[in-house]
C-alpha cells in the first residue's frame, strides 16, 4: 500500500523536459512498427509475415543491413529482458531495410521494408497454462540494425492461442484535419483526429479462470517530420492539435495498436 | 461604646492587598513563589493556585515586587490598593509551544532514539513542527527527499513499521513528505526503533517509527491555532469534568491550490480537482477509578489527487489520461491503563479502524478496502529491585476487499519495465489475515546496587498470510558505568511478514516464507552536563543486520525468497545546550548490501554511507533562530544501458546496466527557521519563517529520460522553498 501510494505521487513530478527530442519528431532512423500479416495471431505452426515500417528521414535512401532472431517470449511482461538467450531453439536470419525503393523515397523515406517470415514452433504450448494458451503465448522476433553508429533494436510477438479466432490488424483509418480528410498541411492550432476502423471484441481468461469479453482498446501514435503536437500519444478518436505554423514539408504518420498485436499505419507526406 | 471605637482606631487600616500570579502569556499559575511588598517589607508566597495576600498591608504608596529567576522582574507602584489583582509574569525567554507541557521521556529500549513534543516543535527544516519530518534528523534515519516514507538504517522503505499508541497504520505521512497524519501538538512525543528494540513489536526487519498521543490538558482550556502557506489547523484540550478532559485537533491543507497554480503553466497534465489531505485528531482522557485510567485517539487522516495526464507519463502509452488517488485510514485507539497494586500495572488497547486506498490511472485501478482490528495487551511487574517481567500480546486482524486491474509492474534495482508491457491482473478478492503475536521481556540485575541489567527477551509471531510461525529471541544488555556513562548492547531476531501481492494465490507465490533479519548492536551514552542540563551529551551505536529470505521477483515462480543482505553501520549524535545555545552533530556511516540471483552483490538502494545533519538554535528574549544542515552521499541507481523497442505497445523496454553501480551527487541542503514571538497576557502569537534549501542546492536523486532513454536529465529535489505562517495559542 505504501509502495503504490509512492508510486501515484511520481505522476505529480513526472513531466517531460522540452530540450529531449519529442517522442513524435521523426529525426534520422527509427523503427516506428512492425506489423504482421495475414493476422498477429496464429496457431502453433502458423506462419506470419513481418513488416518493419522505418522512418530514416535524414538517410537520403539507402540501404541497411540487419539481423533477425526469433524465439518464445521469455517472460518480458514479467520483467525478462529482450533476447533469445534462454532459447536454443531460437532462429536467426538477415532482415534488409531499403529506402531507395519508391514508396518510402517518395514519402521521405518512411513506409514498410524489411520483411521477415517466421513460422510460430509446434512446441510453443509445452509447459503452459490452460489461461496462457488462450490468452496466447508470445514468439518474439527481435531486429537489430546498427545505423550511424548506434544499434536500433525492436521486437514484436507474434501470438499463438487456441482460441480459435486470431485477431486482425485495424483496418479503414482516415486521418481528419479539422473535420475533413486530411489532404493539406495542418498549421498551428489545428485539429488532427483518425477515425474508420471499429475495435473488434475478444474473449479474455482471467487470472481467476473468468472468460470476460473485451473490446480492443484502440490507441494511435503520431509521428511529424516537423513541428510538434500536443497529444502524440492519444486514444483512438481524440483530438490531437498541431502546435507550429505550417512548415513547408510535412510527413505525418499515425500509427492505430489495438493493444494485442494488430497494426494499422497511416501516412500523409506533402 | 466609646470604648469600642478607642479600640477600633487603635489599630492601623489595613489595605489587604491580594492577587494572583500568572505567567504572561501562557496563563500558567504560578505557586510558591515570594511576592515582595515595599517599603512596608512584606512578604507572601503564592499557593497551589497561584494566590497571595498582603492582610496586613497599610494603604499608602507601595510598591510590589516579584523578582522569580527565569522572569522579567515586576514591579508595580501603587498597588496597595488591589484585591484580587491579577499579575502576569514575563518570561525571560519563550520556547516552541509554551502552553505545551511534556515531560522526560521514559525509554524503555536504550537503542531508541525519542523526541518530545518540546524537542521536534523547535526543529529547523520540520515544517513548523512535525514530529515525522523532526525525526528524519535523527540517527539512522536516511534522506528521502519528498518521498513519504521513512528509510531507517539503509533498509527497504517496506521494513518501517508504523504505529501510532502501538497500533499498526499505514502510513504516518500526508503524501509529499511534507507532514504527519497528526497535528503536532496532539502528539506527545516520536519515537523511532532502528535496531535491536525489544519484544513489543515486530513485523519490521527496518524499524518502527511510533507517535504516542497526549493525555488533554485538565487545568482550563487550551488552545492554538496556525495558518501558514501550506496548510491551517486548530486545536482545543481542556477539562470536560474533574475526572475527564477531551482533545480536539484538525488539519487541513491546501497545497493543492498551489499546485494547481503551478500546473496551469504545464502542459503536461491538468489538476481537475486541487490535491488535499486533512486529518482530525480527538483523544479523551477520563480517570475512571483510583486504578483505571482510560485514554482514547481517534485518527483519521485522508489524501486526495485527481488530474489528468494529457501527454503520456514516462511516454508510456497506458500512464495517460484521468488520474486519481485516494488514500484514507481512521483508527479508534482506546487504552485502559490500570495500576493493580503497587508492583503490578497493566494495559490494554485496541485499535480499530478502516484503510482504504483507490488509484485509477486511465480506468485501471486499485481498489482496497480494509478492515483493521488490532488488540495489545501488557502486564508489567516489578518483583524486586532485581527483577522486573513483562508480558504482552500484540495481535493484528485485517478483512480486506481488493479489486485489481493494473498491469505487472516488474522493477529491480530501481529500473521498472513500462506500465504498458506488464500482463494485465484484473481479479477481485476478499480475505482476512491475522498476526498474533505474544512477548515475553525481562529486566534482571544480580543485585540491586549491580551496574549490570540483563534483558532476556522472546517473542513469538504467527502470521496467517503464509502460514508461518516465529520464534524470535532477543537479548538486551547494559552496563551503568557511573551515573552518567551506559554501556549498551543486543541482538535479536526481527521477522516481517510478505507483501500481500507477493503471497496472492494468483500472482504471488503461496510458498513465500517470511523475510528475517538478525540485529546486533553496541553503544553508549554518555553524559558531559556538569548541572544536567549545560553542556554535552553524548550517544555513540554501532549496528549490523543480516537480512536473510528477502523477497525479489521470479519469473518463474512470481516471487521468491531469493535475496540476503546486510547492513553495518555507526551512529554518534552529541547534543550541547549552553544558556541560549543548543546544537545537535548527528552522523551516520553505514554500508547496506543486497545479494540479489542473478544480479550479483550490489549496493541497496538506500545505500547512503555518510549522512550529516548539524543543527544549531539560538533563542534570545522573543526570537528564536534555527537551521539545519544536511549532507548525504548520493543514493546509488542502476545505469540504463540500452533500450529495445516494444512494436505491440509503441514504448521501449529499458535494459538494466549494473545493478546499483553508479551514485547520485552527494544531497546537501540548508534550512532556517526564525521565530518571533509576541506575547499578550493571555495568548501568544508566533509569526516564522521557515525556509528549506535556503541556497537553493540543486541536488538530484532521479533521472529523466527521453523516450528511447538516449537522453537523460538529472531531476532536481525541491528548490528553495519559503513558508511562512501564524501560530496563536492560549
Amino acid at each position: 500500500m505504501k509502495t503504490l501510494f509512492l508510486f501515484s505521487l511520481l505522476f505529480l513530478i513526472s513531466c517531460s523536459d522540452d530540450k529531449f527530442t519529442r517522442v513524435e519528431t521523426l529525426k534520422g532512423f527509427r523503427i516506428l512498427g512492425i506489423r504482421a500479416t495475414a493476422k498477429p495471431e496464429v496457431s502453433p505452426l502458423g506462419a506470419a509475415t513481418l513488416d518493419l515500417f522505418v522512418s530514416d528521414v535524414d538517410g537520403g535512401g539507402r540501404i541497411i543491413n540487419g539481423t533477425y532472431e526469433a524465439c518464445i517470449d521469455p517472460g518480458i511482461s514479467v520483467g525478462a529482458e529482450v533476447n533469445c538467450d534462454h532459447d536454443p531453439s531460437a532462429l536467426t536470419g538477415a532482415s534488409v531495410i531499403n529506402t531507395t525503393i519508391p514508396d518510402l523515397a517518395n514519402n521521405l523515406f518512411t513506409g514498410y521494408t524489411g520483411s521477415v517470415s517466421v513460422t510460430v514452433p509446434a512446441n510453443i504450448f509445452l509447459g503452459r497454462s490452460d489461461r496462457e494458451k488462450f490468452n496466447g503465448v508470445g514468439y518474439i522476433v527481435i531486429f537489430r540494425f546498427d545505423v550511424d553508429g548506434k544499434t536500433h533494436t525492436a521486437f514484436k510477438r507474434v501470438v499463438a492461442t487456441n482460441r480459435g479466432t486470431f485477431n486482425s490488424n485495424p483496418a479503414g483509418s482516415t486521418v481528419y484535419l479539422n473535420g475533413a480528410p486530411l489532404t493539406t498541411i495542418p498549421g498551428k492550432d489545428d485539429k488532427l483526429r483518425i477515425s474508420g476502423t471499429t475495435p473488434e471484441t475478444y474473449s479474455y481468461q482471467n487470472i481467476d479462470g473468468s472468460i470476460e469479453t473485451k473490446s480492443e482498446d484502440l490507441e494511435v501514435g503520431w509521428f511529424v517530420s516537423e513541428g510538434k503536437l500536443d497529444q502524440p500519444k492519444a486514444d483512438y478518436g481524440d483530438t490531437v492539435k498541431y502546435l507550429d505554423d505550417t512548415p513547408t514539408n510535412l510527413l505525418l504518420v499515425a500509427i492505430v495498436r489495438d493493444d494485442r498485436g494488430g497494426v494499422e499505419i497511416v501516412r500523409f507526406f506533402q | 461604646m466609646k470604648i469600642f471605637l478607642l479600640i477600633l482606631f487603635s489599630f492601623p487600616v489595613f489595605a489587604q492587598v491580594s492577587g494572583t500570579l500568572i505567567e504572561r502569556g501562557t496563563r500558567k499559575i504560578l505557586p510558591e513563589v515570594n511576592v515582595f511588598l515595599l517599603p512596608q517589607k512584606l512578604k507572601a508566597t503564592t499557593d497551589a493556585s497561584g494566590k497571595f495576600s498582603f492582610p496586613e498591608a497599610v494603604p499608602g504608596d507601595c510598591v510590589l515586587i516579584v523578582n522569580l529567576t527565569g522572569y522579567q522582574k515586576y514591579e508595580k507602584k501603587n498597588s496597595c490598593a488591589g484585591t484580587d489583582q491579577v499579575i502576569y509574569l514575563e518570561k525571560v525567554s519563550y520556547t516552541g509551544f509554551e502552553t505545551t507541557v511534556t515531560g522526560k521521556v521514559v525509554k524503555r529500549d536504550d537503542q531508541s532514539h525519542s523526541l518530545t513534543q518540546e524537542e521536534f516543535i523547535k526543529t529547523p527544516g520540520s515544517f513548523g513542527g512535525d514530529p515525522v519530518r523532526a525525526a528524519q534528523n535523527l540517527p539512522g534515519v536516511a534522506n528521502n527527499g519528498a518521498n513519504a516514507q521513512i528509510i531507517i538504517q539503509g533498509a527497504s522503505p517496506d521494513d518501517t513499521g508504523y504505529v501510532i499508541n502501538g497500533h499498526r497504520v499505514p502510513l504516518v505521512f500526508h503524501f509529499g513528505g511534507l507532514s504527519s497524519v497528526i497535528t503536532p501538538n496532539a502528539v506527545e512525543r516520536v519515537d523511532l526503533l532502528p535496531s535491536g528494540y525489544g519484544p513489543e513489536y515486530s513485523r519490521a526487519i527496518g524499524g518502527i517509527v511510533g507517535l504516542t498521543t497526549k493525555a488533554p490538558k485538565k487545568d482550563r482550556f487550551h488552545g492554538m491555532a496556525f495558518v501558514d502557506l501550506l496548510n491551517s489547523g486548530a486545536m482545543i484540550e481542556g477539562p470536560i469534568d474533574d475526572k475527564s478532559s477531551i482533545l480536539v485537533a484538525g488539519r487541513y491543507s491546501y497545497i493543492g491550490q498551489v499546485l494547481k497554480a503551478v500546473a496551469k503553466e504545464n502542459e503536461d497534465f491538468e489538476l481537475t480537482a486541487a490535491p488535499s489531505y486533512y486529518d482530525f485528531t480527538t483523544i479523551y482522557d477520563r480517570k475512571l477509578n483510583e486504578k483505571n485510567t482510560l485514554k482514547a485517539t481517534m485518527v483519521a487522516s485522508k489524501d486526495q489527487l485527481e488530474l489528468v495526464l494529457n501527454k503520456a507519463a514516462n511516454n508510456d502509452t497506458d500512464l495517460r489520461g484521468n488520474f486519481f488517488s485516494s488514500t484514507e485510514f481512521f483508527r479508534v485507539i482506546p487504552q485502559i491503563n490500570t495500576e493493580i497494586d503497587g508492583n503490578t500495572k497493566m494495559e490494554n488497547s485496541l485499535g480499530l479502524g478502516h484503510d482504504s486506498l483507490f488509484v485509477d490511472i486511465g480506468g485501471r485501478y486499485l481498489d482496497v478496502d480494509s478492515t483493521v482490528i488490532s488488540q495489545r495487551s501488557e502486564i508489567a511487574r516489578t518483583w524486586n529491585g532485581k527483577s522486573k517481567s513483562y508480558i504482552g500480546l500484540d495481535n493484528y486482524w485485517q478483512d480486506s476487499d481488493v479489486k485489481v486491474n493494473l498491469p505487472n509492474v516488474y522493477s529491480v534495482g530501481g529500473v521498472n519495465t513500462p506500465f504498458s508491457v506488464g500482463e494485465n491482473r484484473k481479479f477481485e478478492s476478499k480475505g482476512s489475515q491475522t498476526y498474533l503475536g505474544a512477548y515475553l521481556r525481562q529486566e534482571l540485575k544480580p543485585t540491586e546496587e549491580s551496574p549490570w541489567t540483563f534483558l532476556p527477551n522472546v517473542r513469538v509471531d504467527h502470521f496467517t498470510i503464509n502460514k508461518d510461525t516465529r520464534f524470535s529471541p532477543r537479548f538486551q544488555t547494559r552496563y551503568q558505568v557511573d551515573p552518567k556513562l551506559l554501556l549498551r548492547g543486543s541482538w535479536g531476531q526481527y521477522v516481517q511478514t510478505p507483501q500481500p501481492q507477493e503471497t496472492s494465490r494468483l500472482y504471488g507465490n503461496k510458498n513465500i516464507r517470511s523475510p528475517y533479519a538478525w540485529h546486533y548492536t553496541l553503544g553508549f551514552t554518555k553524559d558531559f552536563r556538569e548541572d544536567g542540563s549545560q553542556g554535552w551529551e553524548l550517544t555513540n551505536n554501532y549496528f549490523y543486520k543480516d537480512l536473510k529470505d528477502l523477497v525479489y521477483p521470479d519469473f518463474q515462480k512470481n516471487y521468491a525468497n531469493s535475496g540476503t543482505g546486510n547492513i553495518i553501520g555507526g551512529e554518534i549524535q552529541a547534543k550541547y545546550r549552553k544558556n541560549e545555545w543548543t546544537s545537535q552533530f548527528v552522523y551516520t556511516y553505514l554500508k547496506s548490501r543486497r545479494h540479489v540471483p542473478g544480479y550479483g552483490t550490489t549496493p541497496s538502494e538506500y545505500d547512503q554511507t555518510h549522512n550529516l545533519n548539524l543543527i544549531g538554535a539560538y533563542n534570545k528574549e522573543r526570537w528564536t533562530y534555527s537551521a539545519r544542515f544536511r549532507y548525504v552521499t548520493g543514493n546509488p541507481y542502476t545505469p540504463i544501458s540500452g533500450a529495445t523497442f516494444d512494436a505491440d505497445n509503441d514504448v521501449y523496454i529499458p535494459s538494466r546496466g549494473r545493478i546499483y553501480s553508479q551514485r547520485f551527487d552527494s544531497f546537501n541542503q540548508l534550512d532556517i527557521r526564525i521565530d518571533r514571538k509576541y506575547i499578550f497576557d493571555e495568548w501568544i502569537l508566533t509569526a516564522y519563517l521557515d525556509i528549506l534549501n535556503i541556497y537553493n542546492s540543486r541536488n538530484s536523486q532521479n533521472f529523466e529520460y527521453s523516450y528511447d532513454y538516449t537522453e537523460k536529465k538529472k531531476v532536481r529535489g525541491l528548490p528553495i522553498l519559503p513558508t511562512i505562517g501564524l501560530k496563536g495559542e492560549f
